[in-house]
Parts: C-alpha cells; sequence; structure tokens
C-alpha cells in the first residue's frame, strides 16, 4: 500500500478555506446583505439567479452560523493542509450544484440558507481521500465517512429530525443539500478516473485509478 | 308672408329642434357591486367583531368579484338606442383577475392565487360564503372585487348631420364619457379581518355613429376596466407595502406564523462538530509528535 503522504503539498494558510467562512460571517454581520442574496424561489424565479450560488452563505441565527463555520472551518483547513486536489473545483461547484438542485428537487422551499451542505461535501471528500492513506487515520477516514453516510440516509429518511425555531422562523433542515454536496465530493473526488474514462477505456481506467489510490 | 321670410323662420325652428334634441340627449348607465352588500346584506348598521388575523405564510389567496352588478340607466334615448349593455361578462371578470393576479405571484409570502368565478359567490352570501370559499379553494386571504362604472353618452354639435339620416351611419356625433372604479379588499377569512385595500380608477372618453353606439359603449367599458385593472396593481402594491409595515410595527393587530417547511437551511450540528474536531485533534496530535 503506497503511501500519498509525500505526494502531498502542505498549504501553510487555508485560504480558500478562509474565504468561503469569511463570506458567510461578513453576509451575517453585514446589515441588508442577506436578503440580498439568500436563496429566495421568488426572486429566483423573478431572474435573481446568483441566489442560487449565495444563498449557502446566508445563515438564519448565530448558532446555525457558528456550527457550519466551524465544520467547513476544520475540514477545510485540513483538505487544503493536506493539499489534496482540486478541492477549489468543490468550493465552486458545491454551491452551484446545492442550489440549482434544491430549486429543481424542492418547489416548496421559498428561502433556503447555510453552508452545511458545502460543509458536509468537504467532510465526504476529505474522508475519501482519507481512505488513500494508510495508518490510523486510514481508518478514522472510513469510521467518519461511514457515520457521516449513515447520518445523511437517516436524515433523508426522516426529511429532517424536527422544525427547529429560529428567531420565530421554523427552520426546517434541508437533507437534500447534504446530499448534494456529498455527491459533488464523490463527484470531483472520481473525476481523475473519469477523465482516463475517456483517455483510456474501462479497464485501463479502473485499473490507473485503484493503481494510483490504493 | 313672403316665401324668403317662411324659410327663414323655417331653418330658425330646425336649428332650435336640433339645439334641443342635442341638449336633451344625454343618457346615462351605470353599473356596480358593493362589498358591504356582499359582505353584511340587509344590515343598516354592519357591525362584525373581528379577531386578531393570525396570517400563516406564506398564504394561499383568493381572488373573486363580489356579486351584485345592480345596473341603472337615466336619460332620454331613442328607442333604437334603448338596449342596456350587460353586466362585466364572467370571461372579463377572470381575464381582469388573472391579470391582478399575475403582479402578485412574485412575493414570498403568497404561495398560490385563485381565480374563483362569480358561480361560487351568492349574492349577500356574507363570511358564510367566504368560510365555504375557504374550505374549497384552501384559502386563507381573499381579495374580494367590486366595481363601479358610469357611462355617459352625449350628442355632439355633429349629431345635427343626423337629419340627413346617412349622418347617423357614418358621422361620429355620439361622445361617450366611461368612469371606472375597480377596488379590492383583502380579507382574512378566519378572522373576518380587512387586512388593506385599494382602488384603481380610469376614465375612457370616446365617441361613435348612434349606429355603433352600443357596440363602442361595450369597448370602452372594457377598456376602461382593464385601465382600472392596471391602476389597481399599482395602488394594490403600495398598500401591501404599507400593510407590511404595519405588520411590523403593530404585531398586537396582527400575528405573523410561517408554515413549516417554507424556509430551510443546511443544518451542522455538534454531532458533525464533535467527529471533525476530533479528527482535526488527531492532526494535531500526529503534527506536533513528528515534529
Amino acid at each position: 500500500m503506497a503511501t500519498q503522504k509525500s505526494q502531498l503539498r502542505d498549504s501553510p494558510i487555508p485560504v480558500w478555506t478562509l474565504m468561503m467562512v469569511a463570506a458567510g460571517v461578513l453576509a451575517y454581520v453585514i446589515p441588508g446583505s442577506a436578503p440580498l442574496i439568500v436563496y429566495d424561489r421568488a426572486a429566483i424565479l423573478s431572474g435573481e439567479v446568483w441566489r442560487l450560488f449565495t444563498g449557502n452563505w446566508v445563515h438564519f441565527s448565530l448558532s446555525h452560523l457558528v456550527y457550519d463555520s466551524a465544520t467547513l472551518g476544520i475540514v477545510g483547513w485540513m483538505i487544503e493542509r493536506r493539499g489534496y486536489p482540486y478541492y477549489k473545483r468543490l468550493y465552486i461547484l458545491a454551491p452551484i450544484l446545492i442550489g440549482v438542485g434544491l430549486f429543481a428537487a424542492q418547489p416548496d422551499l421559498q428561502f433556503y440558507g447555510g453552508l452545511s451542505g458545502m460543509a458536509c461535501g468537504a467532510v465526504v471528500y476529505l474522508t475519501l481521500h482519507g481512505l488513500r492513506e494508510d495508518g490510523p487515520w486510514r481508518w478514522i477516514c472510513l469510521t467518519v465517512l461511514l457515520l457521516t453516510s449513515g447520518k445523511i440516509v437517516l436524515e433523508s429518511l426522516t426529511n429532517g429530525f424536527a422544525v427547529v425555531q429560529v428567531d420565530n422562523i421554523p427552520f426546517a433542515p434541508v437533507p437534500l443539500s447534504h446530499v448534494l454536496g456529498a455527491l459533488t465530493a464523490l463527484l470531483i473526488f472520481c473525476w481523475p478516473y473519469v477523465r482516463a474514462l475517456k483517455r483510456l477505456g474501462r479497464k485501463a481506467a479502473m485499473f490507473e485509478f485503484f493503481a494510483r489510490n490504493y | 308672408m313672403k316665401p324668403a321670410r317662411y324659410y327663414l323662420i323655417t331653418a330658425g325652428l330646425l336649428i332650435v329642434v336640433a339645439g334641443l334634441s342635442i341638449s336633451c340627449a344625454t343618457q346615462r348607465q351605470h353599473h356596480n357591486s358593493s362589498v358591504v352588500d356582499y359582505l353584511y346584506p340587509g344590515k343598516s348598521d354592519p357591525i362584525e367583531t373581528a379577531a386578531v388575523p393570525v396570517l400563516s405564510l406564506p398564504m394561499r389567496v383568493g381572488v373573486a368579484f363580489v356579486p351584485g352588478g345592480e345596473q341603472t340607466r337615466s336619460g332620454y334615448r331613442p328607442p333604437a338606442l334603448q338596449s342596456m349593455n350587460p353586466d362585466l361578462p364572467e370571461k372579463e371578470k377572470m381575464a381582469l383577475m388573472k391579470e391582478i393576479s399575475e403582479n402578485f405571484k412574485k412575493y414570498p409570502f403568497v404561495k398560490s392565487i385563485e381565480v374563483i368565478p362569480s358561480a361560487y359567490l351568492r349574492p349577500g352570501g356574507s363570511f358564510t360564503n367566504l368560510d365555504q370559499l375557504r374550505t374549497m379553494f384552501g384559502i386563507d386571504v381573499i381579495a374580494l372585487l367590486s366595481y363601479d362604472q358610469i357611462q355617459f353618452t352625449d350628442e355632439g354639435f355633429l349629431s345635427i348631420s343626423y337629419w340627413t339620416l346617412a349622418g347617423a351611419y357614418v358621422v361620429r356625433g355620439e361622445k361617450d364619457d366611461t368612469n371606472t372604479m375597480l377596488d379590492a379588499a383583502v380579507f382574512h377569512i378566519q378572522s373576518r379581518k380587512m387586512l388593506f385595500r385599494a382602488p384603481g380608477i380610469s376614465q375612457v372618453k370616446g365617441s361613435a355613429t348612434p349606429v355603433n353606439l352600443s357596440e363602442q359603449l361595450r369597448t370602452d367599458s372594457t377598456a376602461s376596466f382593464h385601465d382600472a385593472a392596471k391602476d389597481l396593481v399599482v395602488n394594490l402594491q403600495e398598500q401591501l407595502e404599507l400593510f407590511q409595515e404595519k405588520v411590523k410595527s403593530s404585531p398586537e393587530e396582527f400575528k405573523v406564523v410561517h408554515k413549516p417547511g417554507s424556509t430551510g437551511g443546511g443544518g451542522m450540528d455538534a454531532f458533525w462538530l464533535i467527529l471533525v474536531s476530533g479528527m482535526g485533534a488527531y492532526r494535531l496530535w500526529l503534527r506536533k509528535n513528528h515534529n
């Protein structure tokens, strides 16, 4: 089993993760900014399509912001420190796919906000890459990946555990955003295989993918 | 009597008769319906105790024309022109309601707008009828539309040409003036409370030959209703803004609740945070030991 550690670049400052978290904090603290960028189905239908993307950075309460930002901050820091490839694509693609996916699949949802879809995607992305490393880290990542998958499935089956009151607004968890974030992570993780598939054909691509990863 | 003087007197009399016929030929048609007559029929002192409305957002809104269509007419018209324009046809009512409702679908607090045909509203049906509509259409709030339209028809100076008979077919000597007021009163059905109201007004002027006067009046009536509807939309939007402010500033008058599921968020919880914190702590510990 070949370790990947030597191939990984060590990035001292997780610039992209800090940018993502800072954008969420700014959207929360700057008065009047959230209504302009929140996922608002009616506004999107009237042409304000940027909300599909920017809604991910809006949070409805301080605890909502703290949980989402802290989770993304820690996971993003680890991804960037480990130098896992294509994480920038995750940060760009995940918000788009989450916004578009919610718009298409949940027409009843009028407002949406939160970085948790991205955070969930980042957890899946980190743990998938962790499976390629050896030692205890590999087993930690496997455990977290299984727990994360179990939690996403459970959330989807129960459609969120409860309706939480935030500032007098019944705040419904949206498990689909976690599913979409996780799927984006999986897609980006498998991206080299998809490229090799085009280039080399199915068998050779699979061989190359597993040879490179395990 | 000399022939010249005879012709002069005859011509003078004709002018006087024509002038009198012009001045006496004002006709007035009046169509109206009333929200008060619909909600409080036969009550001289319509007092209904309104409760504090609980606005459950996003709301399902109904739009309907109150029944009524009372028509009156005054003024002399020749027997051939005495047919009265009918009340606003149902097709026009539906078109107007759709025109108005299209402008309010964009609001996030409006979940759906139901256009309710007149057949579902009984004259003098009051809140009992509104409760039935609430059950039938699943609406929380209803915008009741009423109208008042007056059409005046006068004969202009050109009407003197009618004496030639051909003039009645080609000369547009009939001047008409159509004044319309559309009114929308928005009620929260369960609490019987009027939330806000807004008017839309319009004036349309036209002219016609006596032969197509009736047709012209119908055309002007429809055009005036559509103009009033446009004005109503603008005024309704203004009133809606004011109402939103009022709801915020007077929480004791209006209670707002949000239906579950309309607002959602991707939320991480303690489970995730503990999980990733553990991973982060392990990486830090590993780094410290390596160093």
